[in-house]
Formats: structure tokens, C-alpha cells, sequence
């Protein structure tokens, strides 16, 4: 009783719905989902089954948190999925598979591309004043252009205790997990409980009016494209972990599918409202999809369509939820 | 909340109900509308129930296996005619096997060129229990762990078109790209008698038989010191695409002696841009598909000469026997190399056909019904 007591204190706080009635609502539809995917395939509810999807989820969940903070300022960044590319292939180039320690210089090669890319797009945005869509949308080109011009097809050699390492386990418990956790804990902690985070939101509610009251609005926005392309280079690591390779093609996917999750999981296009909570369900729900789809055998002719009708149904929940709440 | 709850399990519900019907629709289909497991009704290529019980129970691959099998098919893509053929391709040999009861399943998955999809993709066919799964990748290195994984389970892996670069599967079934690059460099470089100003047209950047279709043309070029390589970019076989970059070319360069190209749109473009800026026609190499061999036909009177090589789209056919016979018993070659096929003057109107569309690719298993159903489509 004392819990259901509690839960009905927690539930129907109206505090409670308004911060995270959204959030609530769409893991409420991924565990729907879920329940559906394993109703009809005895395979999906597998232990193997999670992981894969964990594996695979990882460099989408990185590049979303890193497109969910640049929308919190009212901007995107579409050059994400190429600066996955660029340092997937920074880091495979800079390899060393024959020392014991030949993997420390290409995590931070790859970071330091992150950084490079990062800075140039947050200088370009903020000091230039170009907007975020045209700005990344250049840089994307140049990105791409670069990762083929250091590796024209795919190919290189990984160090593959590290390889094997990223993406198994530890104690039963893949190390992506705990990667995971950790970045997640940072970003959202970052985003929802400090200065910084509630000056990204500023910006992103209304630029001209946080300027007036002394957000530092140049330096901020210049962080978060650089926090943003280290987690897009995070997931270039982890890929070439992965794959145990570089592909100069390889991002293309990450960026749109981003801005898909982060709009699934209840980040706001127009800025400033949202939680990264939310992202995380919004990246495993297109995941879950993806894998539902496949498990069930629906042909891959309608699968793409099927994608769309699902995503369009969960988009559509906090707006029926709204209207009914004014009704 | 509550209503909001109710709300959400009533839409899932109502999905399930869709879903189960699509998925009714798709390519898979239960075992139990499938006959029995025999081995006496093997596929046409795939070895004989009686080669088999007299072959070894254990090839390179890992165990033999009785059918009926469970197969998968993981596409790169199916954006353009050439993919959706080739997935026709397995849909009707695998349609065939079933019927013969030697598959009791199959599935087929679209990546859309993502290569964190292909490997969820592959992932998930051996979740579903596949025997075989056969790949047409998006990345020949980014898939060598998961066709890895699929081996090591003795799971047969064969990948074809753009290939998976690892010895770690079934067989690999190729076609020469690097041929292919030669061939028509070969031509353009007689057709202007070893002299003269030329522009490239290359496929997509980045995939391996772009390098290699570049590389075999290489070879012929660097061989002839007064060829001359005006410009080169990337149309990625499209035929939008090729038509914008020629029409650069053409605004940027008043002699242009020859096209080598390494897509059939792509040089039937050039066609069409060199007829409408009313420069006359110069030798271009194309490829076997029916747009650019009926663009060669109507301008021939013009004096337009080509050589195109063909790439098969039955590969997956190949893939899917040898697999099955490596279950049987019968190990399949590591390496399948299927003959590339050269469109001439001579021969051009034993490929071309009129009463297909444009996007019809000329090397083909399928029947003309199956060819016209597909394209009706």
C-alpha cells in the first residue's frame, strides 16, 4: 500500500507530469513495443538479442545526445555523421596493432578531430553569425572530403584486444553499458542540473533576450558544437571497435537519425525544451523498430514504410496527450 | 496517465494487427506451408542428396546439415534497378528451392546504405536462425567482424557485388571490376588511336568497385603516355548526376575526344548532352544496361560507337546453390568467378530488349515474365 501510495504521490504530482510526462510517455511506448516485438518473435526477449541492439544503438546514442544539446540552443549540426566518418577513419589510420598501447594515440587522434571539427563549426556559427544548417551542412562536404582523402575505400587494421575489449563484456556486462552510462549521467547532469545547461536553454528559448541578461552566448554555443563533435567522434572509436576498420562513407546515416531520435525522445526543434532521458527511448524505439521489423520478416519493401507509420504514431502521442489535457 | 496509458496500448494493438498482416505479406513464409525436409529434392546446382550423403559431414564452413534451410538475404540497398534485379534474383531462386522443399524460409534485409543497419541486419538473421545468409555489403571492411561471427557459428556466409574483404566465409562471388575498367579503357584508348583529351566518369567514391573498375582503367591509360585526363569526378552511376558533370565538362572543355565512364546512365547522359549542345558524338564506354544499349542503338547511324561490359545480376542465385551445396557436404570454391559479359557493336542486340524499361540490367537469370511482372511494378 505504502507503495502504491507513493506512486500515486509521484504519478499525479503535477510537477511531475509537466517535467516528465513526455519523457514517461514515450518509454511507456517502448516498453510497448518491446512487449509487441517479443509477442511475436521468441527470439527478440534474448539476452544476445539486447546486446546486439546495445551495440548497434551506441554511436546512434552518442550522436543524439550531441544533436539533442546543439537543438537545446535552437541550432543543428548536420556534419555530425561526417565527423563519425572523419574520425572513424583518424583513428584507424593512426592504429598501431603490433604495441600493447597502440591504441592510445588513435583514441585521442580521433578526439582531436572531434575537437578540430567542433571548433570550426562553433567559430563559423557563432563569430560569423552564418546560420547552423547552412554552416554544417558545408562543413559536412569538407568532412566527408577529408575522410576520403585519407582513406579512399575502407579498409586499415584495428588493435583487436581493444576492439574486443569495447564490445565485450566485463563481469557479463558489456563495457558499452557502462560507457554508456557514464556519458549519459555527464550530458544529462550537464544539460539539466548546471548553469551551462539552463544558459543552452536560454539561448535556445530566446538568443537575444539571454545575451541581455549575460549569458555568454558565443563561448556557449562554441562548446556545445565542440561537445558535440567529441561525442560524434566517440562513436567514430567505438565503430572502428566495431567494424575493425575505417569506412570514409560510413556517418552518412548518423546525423538525420539524430535529429529523428532526438525529436522522438521529446526534444523540441525550435529549441530549449526536452530531456536527454527522452533520447535514449527515442534512439531504441528506432532501434527496436528496425530489429521488430526484421525478427517478424516484414518484407524489406515495406519496412522503411513501417518505420515511418510508427514513428509518426509515437510523434504524435505528446499532442494527443495535450489535447486532451486542454479538452 | 492512465488514459494515456490505455491510449498507447490501444495503438500498439492496433499495429500488432497491421503488422501481423504484413508480415503475412512478406518474403517469409512458416515452415509448415513449406513440404517436408527431403534430401532428395536439392536445387538445380546444389549437389545431389547422394553426393552429399558420400561427401563430408564437415566442410571449411563447419557442419553439414540436413534441409529443409532457413536463409537471409542482407542488401546494401535497393535504391537502384540493378539492386532490386539482383534481389529479385534470390526471390525467385529462393521461391524455386522452397518450392522443392530444400529452403523452409527466407528473409531479405534493406540496409539503405547504412552500414550500422547491415550489421544490426546480420545480426538479426542469425537471431532468426539462418543457415545461410548471403551479403550484398555496404562497406567491404565494416561487415568483416559480424561475417566472422556468422562463420565461427558455422552459419554459411557468401557475399557478392560489393563483397565482404575476409577469407572468414563460404565463398565470395565475383565479378573482374578491375576487367571491367580495363575493357573500356582498352577501347577508348583504340578508338582514338592512343592520342587525345578524355574525361572520366566514376561511380561512387569510396566503394571498393569504384577503386577497382579505376584501377583497371589505370592500367590501360599509364600505358599510353599521349592520352590526356582532362577532368574525373564522381557521378555515382546516376544518371542526373552524370548528365550535370558532363555538361560541365562540355562548357568547360572545347575538345573532348573520348568518355570513359564507368556507369551505363552515366554514358547515356553523355549521349544525351552531347546531342543537345549539338557536339558530335565521340567514343564513350558504358555498361549492359537496356537505357544506355538503346541510347548506342538510336545514335549508331550517327557514327556512336561503345563497348559495355556486363556485370550479372544472377550472382545471388550462385551464392544461394553454393551455400546449399557446402551444407550438403559439397565445400564450396572460396573464390566463384563468374565470366563478365562485353556488349559490341556485334552482339548488342542479343542484350538489348525493346520491350523492356531502361532500368532492365541485360545480364540476367530471370524469365521475361518475371522481368515484365518486375518492372510493371
Amino acid at each position: 500500500m505504502k507503495i502504491k501510495s507513493a506512486c500515486n504521490y509521484i504519478f499525479k504530482d503535477k510537477y511531475f507530469q509537466n517535467r516528465y510526462g513526455n519523457v514517461m510517455l514515450i518509454y511507456a511506448f517502448l516498453l510497448a513495443l518491446i512487449v509487441a516485438a517479443s509477442l511475436f518473435d521468441e527470439n527478440f526477449l534474448t539476452v544476445g538479442n539486447f546486446k546486439n541492439l546495445l551495440l548497434t544503438s551506441f554511436p546512434l546514442l552518442m550522436v543524439a545526445f550531441a544533436q539533442g544539446m546543439i537543438i537545446f540552443t535552437g541550432g543543428i549540426d548536420l556534419s555530425l555523421g561526417a565527423t563519425v566518418a572523419l574520425s572513424n577513419v583518424a583513428c584507424v589510420l593512426l592504429m598501431n596493432p603490433d604495441s600493447p598501447v597502440g591504441f592510445v594515440l588513435p583514441i585521442f587522434g580521433g578526439l582531436g578531430v572531434g575537437l578540430c571539427c567542433g571548433i570550426a563549426n562553433g567559430v563559423i556559427i557563432s563569430k560569423a553569425k552564418i546560420p547552423p544548417i547552412i554552416t554544417t551542412t558545408a562543413t559536412t562536404a569538407i568532412y566527408e572530403g577529408a575522410a576520403l582523402l585519407l582513406m579512399n575505400e575502407p579498409g586499415g587494421k584495428i588493435h583487436r584486444p581493444f576492439a574486443k575489449f569495447l564490445t565485450g563484456d566485463v563481469f557479463h556486462i558489456p563495457v558499452a553499458l557502462f560507457l554508456l552510462i557514464l556519458i549519459f549521467l555527464f550530458v544529462r547532469t550537464l544539460t539539466n542540473y548546471t548553469p551551462y545547461g539552463k544558459a543552452l536553454r536560454a539561448i535556445g528559448g530566446n538568443e537575444s533576450a539571454a545575451y541581455s541578461t549575460g549569458v555568454k552566448v558565443d563561448r556557449i554555443k562554441i562548446k556545445v558544437y565542440i561537445l558535440g563533435s567529441l561525442l560524434a567522434a566517440v562513436a567514430g572509436i567505438f565503430l572502428s571497435a566495431q567494424m575493425f576498420s575505417a569506412d570514409p562513407r560510413l556517418g552518412k546515416q548518423y546525423s538525420m537519425n539524430a535529429v529523428t531520435a532526438s525529436v522522438v525522445g521529446g526534444i523540441l526543434l525550435t529549441g530549449a525544451v526536452g530531456d536527454l532521458m527522452g533520447t535514449v527511448a527515442g534512439v531504441f524505439i528506432i532501434s527496436v523498430i528496425n530489429n521488430m521489423l526484421n525478427l517478424i520478416g516484414v518484407s524489406s519493401y515495406y519496412q522503411f514504410v513501417f518505420q515511418g507509420l510508427i514513428l509518426i504514431v509515437v510523434l504524435s502521442l505528446p499532442a494527443i496527450k495535450e489535447k486532451r489535457a486542454m479538452n | 496517465m492512465k488514459k494515456t496509458t490505455t491510449m498507447v496500448i490501444a495503438l500498439l494493438l492496433a499495429m500488432t494487427m497491421v503488422l501481423g498482416v504484413f508480415a503475412g505479406c512478406s518474403s517469409s513464409q512458416p515452415a509448415a506451408d513449406t513440404p517436408p525436409a527431403s534430401a532428395d529434392a536439392p536445387a538445380d546446382d546444389a549437389a545431389p542428396a547422394d553426393d552429399a550423403a558420400a561427401a563430408q559431414s564437415e566442410t571449411r564452413s563447419g557442419p553439414c546439415k540436413e534441409g529443409p534451410y532457413k536463409v537471409g538475404m542482407s542488401c546494401n540497398a535497393l535504391s537502384i534497378s540493378f539492386w532490386v534485379q539482383q534481389n529479385q534474383e534470390f526471390i525467385s531462386e529462393a521461391e524455386k528451392l522452397k518450392a522443392e522443399g530444400v529452403i523452409s524460409e527466407y528473409y531479405t534485409t534493406n540496409a539503405n546504405h547504412d552500414v550500422a543497419k547491415q550489421i544490426s541486419d546480420i545480426k538479426d538473421l542469425m537471431t532468426k536462425g539462418c543457415d545461410i545468409i548471403l551479403i550484398d555489403a555496404a562497406s567491404s571492411t565494416a561487415l568483416v567482424p559480424v561475417v566472422e561471427e556468422c562463420f565461427e557459428k558455422g552459419i554459411r556466409v557468401a557475399s557478392f557485388d560489393n563483397f565482404v574483404d575476409t577469407e572468414n566465409q563460404t565463398t565470395i562471388i565475383k565479378q573482374d571490376e578491375e576487367e571491367f575498367g580495363r575493357l573500356g579503357a582498352q577501347f577508348i584508348a583504340d578508338a582514338i588511336g592512343g592520342k587525345g583529351k578524355i574525361c572520366i566518369l566514376n561511380a561512387t567514391a569510396g566503394v571498393t568497385s569504384n577503386e577497382y573498375r579505376r584501377k583497371g582503367a589505370e592500367s590501360v591509360f599509364s600505358q599510353y603516355p599521349d592520352i590526356e585526363i582532362l577532368a574525373e569526378a564522381n557521378g555515382d552511376c546516376d544518371y542526373a548526376k552524370g548528365k550535370g558533370i558532363v555538361e560541365s565538362y562540355v562548357s568547360a572543355f572545347e575538345e573532348i575526344d573520348a568518355i570513359w565512364s564507368q556507369g551505363g546512365a552515366m554514358t547515356q547522359a553523355a549521349i544525351d548532352v552531347f546531342n543537345s549542345v549539338g557536339r558530335p558524338l565521340v567514343p564513350m564506354s558504358g555498361e549492359g544496361n537496356n537505357g544506355f544499349l538503346r541510347a548506342w542503338k538510336e545514335n549508331a547511324e550517327k557514327g556512336f560507337s561503345s563497348v559495355a561490359p556486363v556485370i550479372s545480376t544472377a550472382t545471388p542465385r550462385v551464392a544461394l546453390n553454393a551455400c546449399i551445396a557446402d551444407l550438403q557436404g559439397t565445400e564450396a570454391e572460396p573464390i566463384i568467378q563468374m565470366e563478365l559479359g562485353v556488349i559490341t557493336q556485334e552482339n548488342i542486340d542479343d542484350y538489348y530488349d525493346p520491350e523492356l524499361p531502361d532500368s532492365y540490367w541485360c545480364e540476367t537469370d530471370l524469365t521475361k515474365e518475371e522481368l515484365k511482372e518486375l518492372y510493371s511494378k
